[in-house]
């Protein structure tokens, strides 16, 4: 393990930014803080001290070309492959990517978009010092595995981090750190300690989480459908793809969906399958705690909490799943 | 306070004056409420009054039929978002039980997070407090308690005229189409939004800044003498866009021209038409 002095951190991206495209959270002031390529000069947002949006945005952005046509010619428009280093994002959204690799990468055709920021990304992933009132990693997973999707974990202890790389190419980033003693290591897994807490038994919570259980009813009465808790979700994987014409040709574009929206599953013929907001509460729930793990092996929520800030009428994910609303 | 509206709550439903009741309820913390529907006297003990309540439960009006006898806890923002929606006949007045709170702002749940501290200051108020134009319930059959107000009012916030377009260039290029400020608004309650259509299309789904500029301008187009500034829109945005800067101009310029506030006439912005009014561009020398 190392260390990095938090006044350390600047001189430590500039240098990382000398062989990789640095993306960290940053904020403008005013808004909460998203991930994005760190230009020299700006400072991330590492230690806590805001809201963070999930990289999602950088991962997988809100708006990206495919292809367009020119002259009746297609453009191909997928980006190159550049080597980055994302840091400041939690361990839970690390853990988020390795879902992410399960839609996009597994099978036959993966996605060239995502693997283009994915392939050669070193992940810094950070272990905040302040646990967040809506943070439940322990309840979805077990978090010491958690630190294999990444190359470095960041545990934050107040003044400085404990760096400790979990890959090759982590060691060869972090070599030039000083080393941390036997206390700081201590510390770090003590902090770690902190958010494994909670019992994972996804079999209690599928029964729990049945189709017909009456109770939906009553946990989706509130929801106002605006879908937040899919725009922040760091492992919520929905697109549309859609065309549009531009000057000279045209251009197919992917961009967010959500399963909250009523035109999500809208048919041509006029058909709606989850017509009010019951079945797109229960679709977004089963989707993370029943279907993604009989898919994957994995639930695919991360339990970062960011649906619990963010959901205007106070739908607490954690309830629900942990039986006070559905039992 | 909270027991006075629990008493309160239970008349209600004990009289049959509603089927139920809509308010608040603790949340998963103490600076979280939840909206919260009581349909009996038991349920009515878990409803409360605090800073933290921070909905606008008038959203909710909209999902029933209008014969439905419901009860309805107000803010005085939300009681005037209640006004518009009588006055445009979307809720009939009779079968509607107001019960109004005196309010002295509430708090933004993300901002208290990140202070950690759920005490009503300038720092933690929603921002649309900060702006806060009504000072009692426009319409409600009781007021419950008395507050004052001590946040200190913000100014003009809309950047100078020249420099508008390049602030909301920026502020727009942020927004992921996500429409959840049209989604918690309780006077937005078209069945299906300008923006969803697809034939004719009025606007893409693409989340560029000028694709959303044309979505949220034509938004506060149709908010225009509607919208109360209670501003939920911009405590839920993602992206923290402040998008209720744009409708607070737009109120402005409703007051200046037709001397008309939201929430507070009898009828809809658009039913106060005479003969005399300034039409610019239409009939214009």
């Amino acid at each position: 393990m190392k260390l990095l002095p938090k006044s350390g951190v600047a001189g430590f991206i500039k240098e990382l930014s000398k062989t990789r495209e640095v993306v960290a959270p940053v904020s403008d002031g005013e808004s909460y803080a998203v991930f994005k390529s760190v230009a020299p000069g700006e400072t991330p947002i590492i230690d806590g001290s805001r809201f963070i949006l999930s990289p999602r945005s950088w991962f997988m952005p809100g708006y990206e070309v495919l292809f367009e046509t020119k002259d009746g010619e297609i453009v191909d428009k997928t980006p190159e492959t550049k080597a980055y280093a994302t840091i400041g994002l939690y361990l839970a959204d690390a853990h988020a990517l390795e879902v992410f690799d399960r839609v996009f990468l597994d099978g036959d055709k993966p996605d060239p978009y995502y693997n283009a920021r994915r392939a050669d990304n070193a992940i810094f992933a950070l272990v905040p010092a302040k646990k967040r009132w809506s943070v439940f990693w322990g309840m979805t997973g077990n978090v010491c595995d958690w630190k294999k999707a990444c190359d470095v974990v960041m545990y934050d202890l107040g003044s400085e981090f404990v760096m400790e790389p979990m890959t090759d190419r982590g060691a060869e980033l972090t070599k030039s750190l000083a080393d941390a003693d036997d206390s700081k290591k201590a510390a770090a897994d003590a902090l770690l300690a902190r958010y494994d807490e909670g019992e994972v038994d996804v079999k209690a919570i599928g029964e729990r989480l049945m189709w017909d259980n009456p109770k939906w009813e009553e946990v989706s009465r509130k929801c106002v459908a605006c879908g937040v808790c899919t725009y922040g979700c760091p492992s919520c994987s929905c697109f549309d793809m859609r065309d549009d014409l531009k000057c000279g040709g045209a251009e197919r574009y992917r961009c967010l969906d959500s399963c909250q929206h009523a035109d999500f599953t809208l048919m041509g013929s006029g058909y709606n399958p989850r017509p009010g907001r019951m079945p797109r509460t229960r679709q977004r729930l089963l989707h993370k705690f029943k279907y993604q793990p009989e898919q994957f092996g994995m639930i695919g929520c991360v339990g970062c909490g960011r649906c619990v800030e963010l959901c205007p009428v106070g739908i607490d994910i954690r309830k629900i799943v942990g039986g006070k609303e559905t039992k | 306070m909270t027991d006075k509206l629990r008493e309160e709550a239970k008349r209600v439903l004990r009289e049959g004056i509603a089927e139920m009741v809509i308010g608040w309820a603790e949340g998963s913390a103490e600076f979280k409420t939840t909206p919260f529907f009581a349909f009996t006297e038991e349920d009515c003990d878990r409803l409360v009054w605090n800073t933290a309540c921070v909905n606008n439960l008038a959203k909710y009006l909209t999902d029933y039929p209008k014969e439905k006898k419901i009860a309805l806890c107000v803010k005085p923002c939300d009681s005037a978002s209640v006004n518009v929606l009588i006055a445009e006949n979307k809720v009939l007045r009779e079968n509607i039980y107001v019960i109004g709170l005196a309010c002295g702002g509430v708090i933004d749940p993300i901002k208290a997070a990140d202070a950690g501290t759920c005490e009503l200051s300038d720092a933690t108020a929603k921002y649309a407090c900060l702006h806060c134009v009504h000072d009692k319930p426009e319409v409600a059959d009781i007021v419950l308690g008395e507050a004052e107000r001590k946040l200190t009012p913000a100014g003009e916030d809309m950047p100078p005229f020249e420099e508008r377009r390049k602030y909301w260039e920026k502020e727009f290029d942020k927004c992921v189409r996500c429409y959840a400020c049209r989604q918690v608004c309780p006077n937005c309650y078209c069945e299906q939004c300008f923006a969803d259509r697809t034939d004719p299309k009025w606007t893409s789904r693409k989340p560029t800044a000028g694709e959303s500029w044309m979505f949220h301008a034509v938004r506060v187009m149709h908010m225009a003498g509607r919208c109360v500034g209670c501003g939920e829109c911009e405590r839920v945005c993602p992206k923290s866009i402040p998008v209720e800067k744009l409708s607070r101009e737009m109120a402005k310029y409703v007051k200046d021209i037709y001397d008309y506030t939201a929430g507070m006439g009898e009828k809809p912005l658009l039913g106060t038409y005479k003969d005399e009014d300034y039409d610019a561009g239409v009939h214009e020398e």
